[in-house]
């Protein structure tokens, strides 16, 4: 009776292994992709951040010397203070934001579709022409902030000339921007939560508030993992938005990892240095998005 | 990395070769008329070239492209625009390290001195000896070299001076015709042309505040105004941070924080949409050739006059060249040698100069009647003059420029007081000298 297990089994092993080679073959194309597009550029950076790479002087190994050079650059500190600065300020009212539209669009009423459109629709706009009007909008003697604040009796404000300003401006127009996104993905969070759950509680006397803070919000927390770390690692890359409104002044306050990477290499042409920025803005992105999964079951529970 | 070692001593051989072979060619081609008569008629194939000959230099780089393409019919010249100096550089680093670079370029001089450094353009000194000994202005020639070869031909200057609106000076009781002579007077036009209503800014007497390099042009106006220069005579170590940068930095921030003559960033943001002096809400700013043709569409009744040294005497002025380059690696030498030779021609330079308003880099064109009797562009091409012999043609210039123009805001958004701001600046830029 056992006889017949061992060709069963080995049946068993080519046939997985068939499966598995089918499953690389199809596979092969991404991968291929992905390693060109992202592995070997990855690994050339990396390689370059060692290196005193110009392309246009001849190239020399300097070891760590960039990465030395980083720790002492007060440039590169403040740079990667407003990087943090903007992350978190885009990323939690954006979420929260999100949420609150979802919520308020997962109900049954006329015009929800309507609004969801309205509300996605600065997710579609190309984001330099978003930036062009938003400058408009912030301009500090003709733009419509100004002009509401003065109606409102207040005093008009520098939005993008005062390096206090100037970061929470571009704050405001990347929520502005980005909510639409989190609506979405709460959306669909939000169509998995089993209606039973809901009646349940409402049998059992919970309020409104209750439903949303017990019930909604603990039941979209993988939902709000996943958003947050594609916030994240959005958030970290900013360029468009600094590079069309305002080049990273007034006096560095918007001067972001990424902006002074691409100010580095291209203005600079020192592309070894900006290639060991852009290895510690990569190490920064892992860093948040292990911290988020190891926070992540603990969150569930 | 020895790779990049090895390929750049390949290329060292490859283009001294080529570099002989282009430069007689353009040489001979250059300095024997029959020749040149003869090299228009054969000198034949593609000739890519890219420019930064955008906005108030458009129609002026469309005729001369135009032009060029007529006189020579059997050269295909394959030309890419680019916004600014900026972008183009992009571009240019990109095709550089490529090895796919364009025949020639016209690009912003410290960027060309960038390339130059690695050998990355082809040696222009036959090229430029072969119009004559002082043919070419020596003031935008400078520019071509850091103390090696020359490695670019100018094709244009744009110098520096104050701009006014002269309407705005009119309307506050000052006369156009007689612009400020010393510090003294330039407070008393931008007080006097200052605007608010309430607290509110309407018209800035004096617009100060400006993109880094505009901010870093401002105090070394400034700067050589009150008798300083940015560098030591032999361009190793900072010279801003003395009495006369002081007093210059100190004079731009009481315009703003105690004579009020501007809010504290106003005007200040990226695209000619945040330039309050087309808007007509500032009366004075420094001004280069540029604002010439960008006030007149704005219908600016444009007035301009020299820098005044700080008691008077004498003026100042700031140059600021754009020159013409071919890259090592050019496959077009000759076709991009020939385009040089004939955007150069006195005919061709009096032509660009009027369209562009610029400063031409010959300089029979610039003592040209035509060029003399438009008034505005004659007063730049005389603020040209003013600038200093001495030159800080370096290849790390664009390093310096930024960390200049921080201590200058920061020290006009009163974050910082002069001395410490100069200080600071003073080390920074040091230690960019140091690494050169």
């Amino acid at each position: 009776m056992t006889a017949p297990q061992p060709q069963v089994s080995s049946r068993t092993h080519r046939s997985q292994s068939t499966r598995n080679w089918g499953a690389f073959a199809f596979l092969a194309p991404a991968l291929l992709i992905l390693f060109l597009t992202l592995v070997l550029p990855g690994l050339l950076t990396l390689g370059m951040s060692v290196t005193d790479v110009s392309f246009l002087r001849p190239t020399s190994f300097v070891g760590a010397a960039n990465y030395l050079k980083l720790l002492s650059d007060p440039h590169f500190r403040d740079a990667m203070g407003n990087t943090l600065y903007y992350t978190v300020g885009v990323t939690f009212p954006t979420m929260a934001v999100g949420l609150l539209a979802a919520v308020a669009l997962n109900r049954n009423f006329p015009g929800r579709i309507a609004f969801r459109t309205i509300f996605y629709l600065p997710v579609l706009t190309s984001l330099i022409a978003a930036s062009v009007v938003w400058m408009y909008i912030y301009e500090p003697y003709s733009g419509l902030l100004n002009g509401v604040l003065v109606k409102l009796g207040l005093d008009p404000q520098p939005w993008l000339q005062s390096p206090g300003l100037a970061m929470p401006a571009l704050i405001l127009m990347a929520i502005w921007r980005d909510f639409g996104t989190a609506m979405i993905i709460y959306l669909a969070g939000l169509q998995d939560i089993p209606k039973d759950i809901y009646e349940a509680a409402r049998l059992d006397g919970a309020g409104r508030r209750d439903i949303l803070l017990r019930i909604t919000i603990p039941m979209l927390s993988s939902v709000s993992f996943y958003l947050m770390i594609i916030l994240i690692v959005q958030t970290f890359q900013v360029f468009g938005a600094i590079y069309v409104m305002t080049g990273g002044g007034p006096l560095g306050s918007t001067s972001t990892v990424v902006f002074q990477m691409y100010q580095t290499a291209f203005a600079y042409a020192d592309f070894g240095y900006a290639a060991a920025m852009s290895t510690v803005l990569f190490l920064c992105i892992l860093l948040f998005s292990i911290l988020g999964t190891r926070l992540m079951p603990r969150s569930r529970a | 990395m020895t790779t990049g070692n090895a390929n750049s001593m390949t290329g060292m051989k490859t283009s001294r070769r080529r570099f002989l072979a282009g430069v007689a060619a353009g040489g001979l081609t250059l300095s024997v008329p029959g020749l040149r008569q003869a090299s228009a008629q054969s000198t034949s194939g593609d000739l890519v070239f890219w420019s930064q000959l955008a906005g108030s230099k458009k129609a002026a780089g469309d005729d001369l492209e135009a032009g060029f393409t007529k006189a020579f019919p059997s050269i295909a010249l394959k030309s890419s625009l680019y916004a600014d100096p900026s972008q183009l550089n992009e571009k240019l680093l990109t095709a550089i390290s490529g090895n796919t670079p364009p025949d020639l370029f016209v690009q912003h001089w410290d960027y060309t001195l960038n390339y130059g450094s690695g050998g990355k353009l082809l040696a222009m000194t036959d090229t430029v000896a072969a119009f004559g000994a002082g043919a070419l202005d020596e003031g935008l020639l400078a520019y071509s070299s850091a103390g090696g070869p020359l490695i670019s031909v100018p094709l244009y200057g744009t110098s520096r001076g104050l701009g006014f609106n002269k309407a705005l000076a009119q309307a506050a009781g000052l006369d156009p015709a007689s612009p400020p002579k010393t510090w003294e007077e330039i407070r008393h036009w931008a007080m006097a042309m200052t605007k608010r209503t309430g607290s509110l800014l309407q018209c800035a007497g004096f617009n100060l505040f400006y993109n880094d390099l505009g901010s870093f042009e401002l105090f070394t106006l400034f700067l050589q105004s009150a008798g300083g220069s940015m560098l030591s005579d032999d361009l190793k170590a900072p010279a801003f941070n003395g009495p006369a940068g002081l007093k210059a930095l100190q004079f731009l921030r009481d315009l703003v924080l105690v004579d009020k003559v501007t809010d504290v960033g106003f005007g200040l943001g990226t695209g000619a949409a945040a330039d309050p002096f087309t808007q007509k809400r500032a009366g004075l700013i420094v001004a280069g050739n540029y604002n010439i043709n960008n006030s007149l569409k704005a219908g600016i009744d444009f007035g301009a006059s020299a820098v005044p040294l700080e008691k008077g005497g004498g003026y100042t002025s700031y140059l600021d060249p754009f020159c013409f380059a071919v890259p090592a690696a050019a496959s077009g030498r000759a076709q991009a040698l020939e385009f040089i030779k004939f955007a150069l021609s006195e005919a061709e330079q009096v032509k660009f100069a009027l369209a562009s308003k610029n400063v031409p880099a010959l300089k029979a064109a610039q003592r040209d009647p035509a060029v003399q009797a438009d008034p505005l562009l004659a007063r730049f091409v005389e603020f040209a003059k003013y600038a200093p012999t001495k030159v800080p043609a370096l290849p790390v210039y664009s390093r310096i420029v930024p960390i200049v123009a921080r201590a200058v805001l920061e020290t006009m958004y009163g974050r910082k007081e002069a001395e410490a701001a100069l200080a600071q600046a003073d080390v920074e830029v040091r230690a960019v000298l140091k690494g050169a």
